[in-house]
């Protein structure tokens, strides 16, 4: 049998941090990233993937077989 | 520079077959040896096959280009797919893969067939599968054929040689010479693309007077092909064209067959872990790796050659081979030959993964005493068929590399809702009207858009209230599937 410990959690955090990944599609948001730094978007998407993979290799120690 | 190449390639070519060779003493006989490796391959393996079939020739070509052309809103596209993969692997996934060991999957549409108990099912998603994965296949051998056409050689002769060195890496032993050859492809990939890089920023910028405030000044101020100055540091895209050409790769590990079934192969839960620890690092490097020789390469262009900056735009396959060609020819050679690797890794895994489902759920599924051995070989025989069908698609030379690879995973969008509700159910037989509704509804509107806008423009046309097609078919398919859920929890 496999668990996966706090899957629900788990599950709706990447789907939130999928979400993220859209949101300087927004006119608004998306200019002002640009007009903060050249920089400001990339981060942002490195951070976001940074964050799952944090998130997935911590996921991934609670699962037992 | 020819003949480097050609040595550089036959050094690549020779190491990968004398190590898919040695893979044979891994081997124990039968079919599930064949193409899941009796559920017996290691974490490392495991991650560099995961890696070296996700990563195909797209990257240093398309990758390249696109981010040269459309800049760093690429970068976006790439990584919510390496975010959703790693959401899906360590959530799904896990329990994907202890099913296919208790219940033998070797196939992904075997799993889908069996979750909804229907052979004609599983049947009709192998035959999905080879009309969505040909292209693909062929798009790969389009990329290698361009390589050699950029190198001075003739575009037929990469295109043979690819499907020659794919089709003896998948007859020597299956999976295990496809993941041994993967793992040394995969290597070689990596180390190749962090020489150029390294290459670009210490040599060729400088060269050129481009430091990283020039380079941000370049982007900032690029200009479009009519004229225009656009940010390519922002989000330069359409909102249509982001949805649609990332909707398909959130759901790739889900609906790609060559990628699901490597969720079955690691041998145990530690090695289940590594091939996902190793393929998240991988692919983040990686990705950073391509886009950033994107955007070093506008920057470079913009600067040098600024009467070729707006042709490359048209042209941006030509983008990567442009930059290489200027580099050592040893190094660019290297580089050459692994997108060539990029190109044969995806390649192979595609062909035994279809072929494995031809075999699987056409011919084993249909036939009464099935002899394994015989099996094996109707699985070389039908790779075989498949990649002389690749190779004809090859020779048309059909539009873009990216918009290939994407079109096909956007034929496979379908799949993500039956599956996802299959695992999570169960449902078996009275699931399946609703599985073949979602199906229908879903490929219905993946093969409308292709037949309005054309296979290059099927995912980033506006299909219905300005959003593309992509999200239309998830959601055409995703609703039956919402019904079958609301059914079966009702009936519990």
């Amino acid at each position: 049998m496999v668990i996966i410990r706090s899957t629900k959690i788990v599950l709706i955090s990447f789907v939130l941090i999928v979400v993220l990944f859209f949101i300087p599609m927004i006119p608004a948001i998306g200019k002002a990233m640009e007009n903060f730094n050249p920089l400001t978007l990339a981060l942002y998407w490195v951070s976001l993937t940074v964050i799952s993979i944090i998130l997935g290799l911590a996921t991934l120690r609670g699962v037992e077989r | 520079m020819i003949y480097i190449f050609l040595a550089i390639l036959t050094l690549y070519f020779v190491g990968g077959t004398l190590i898919a060779l040695l893979s044979r003493k891994f081997v124990k006989g039968g079919f599930e040896d064949f193409v899941v490796g009796g559920y017996r391959v290691g974490g490392f393996l495991s991650a560099m096959t995961y890696a070296a079939t996700t990563y195909s020739a797209f990257m240093m070509v398309g990758l390249v280009g696109l981010t040269y052309a459309t800049g760093v809103a690429a970068l976006g596209f790439e990584l919510v797919y390496l975010a959703s993969t790693i959401g899906i692997l360590t959530t799904i996934g896990p329990t994907i893969w202890v099913r296919a060991r208790e219940k033998r999957w070797v196939t992904p549409s075997q799993m889908i067939g069996e979750l909804y108990s229907s052979k004609t099912l599983a049947s009709s998603i192998a035959i999905l599968y080879l009309v969505a994965l040909t292209p693909y296949l062929a798009a790969q051998l389009k990329g290698i054929g361009e390589i050699f056409t950029a190198i001075g050689l003739s575009y037929e002769v990469g295109v043979v040689v690819a499907i020659i060195a794919t089709f003896i890496w998948i007859a020597i032993a299956g999976l295990w010479s496809v993941a041994t050859t993967d793992a040394f492809q995969g290597l070689w990939m990596i180390s190749a693309s962090v020489g150029v890089t390294i290459w670009i920023l210490a040599y060729l910028l400088p060269s050129a007077g481009i430091d990283l405030e020039k380079t941000l000044n370049i982007l900032v101020n690029a200009r479009t092909l009519d004229n225009r100055v656009v940010n390519l540091m922002g989000f330069a895209w359409s909102i249509s064209m982001f949805i649609g050409m990332s909707l398909p790769w959130i759901f790739f590990a889900l609906t790609n067959p060559q990628v699901v079934q490597r969720i079955y192969i690691p041998k145990d839960a530690k090695a289940y872990k590594r091939m996902v620890t190793y393929f998240a690092i991988y692919g983040f490097v990686y990705t950073l790796i391509c886009v950033t020789l994107g955007l070093a390469s506008r920057a470079y262009i913009a600067v040098a050659y600024p009467e070729i900056e707006l042709n490359l735009i048209k042209a941006r396959d030509s983008v990567s081979p442009t930059i290489l060609c200027k580099a050592h020819p040893i190094l660019s050679s290297i580089a050459f030959v692994s997108i060539f690797a990029a190109a044969v890794s995806t390649a192979n895994s595609i062909a035994l993964s279809a072929a494995s489902a031809v075999t699987r759920d056409l011919y084993i599924s249909y036939s009464r005493n099935v002899d394994e051995k015989k099996a094996a070989t109707v699985t070389v025989l039908a790779t075989l068929l498949m990649l002389l069908v690749a190779l004809a698609i090859a020779f048309g030379r059909v539009t873009y590399v990216v918009e290939l690879a994407v079109t096909s995973s956007a034929i496979l969008i379908p799949l993500a809702p039956i599956t996802v509700a299959g695992i999570v159910l169960e449902p078996r037989r009275r699931g399946l009207p609703y599985a073949v509704t979602s199906l229908t509804l879903g490929l219905a509107v993946a093969v409308l858009a292709i037949a309005m806008f054309g296979p290059a423009k099927a995912l980033t046309q506006p299909l219905v209230l300005e959003l593309p097609a992509p999200l239309w078919s998830l959601l055409a398919s995703a609703i039956p599937i919402l019904a079958m859920v609301y059914m079966v929890r009702k009936v519990r």
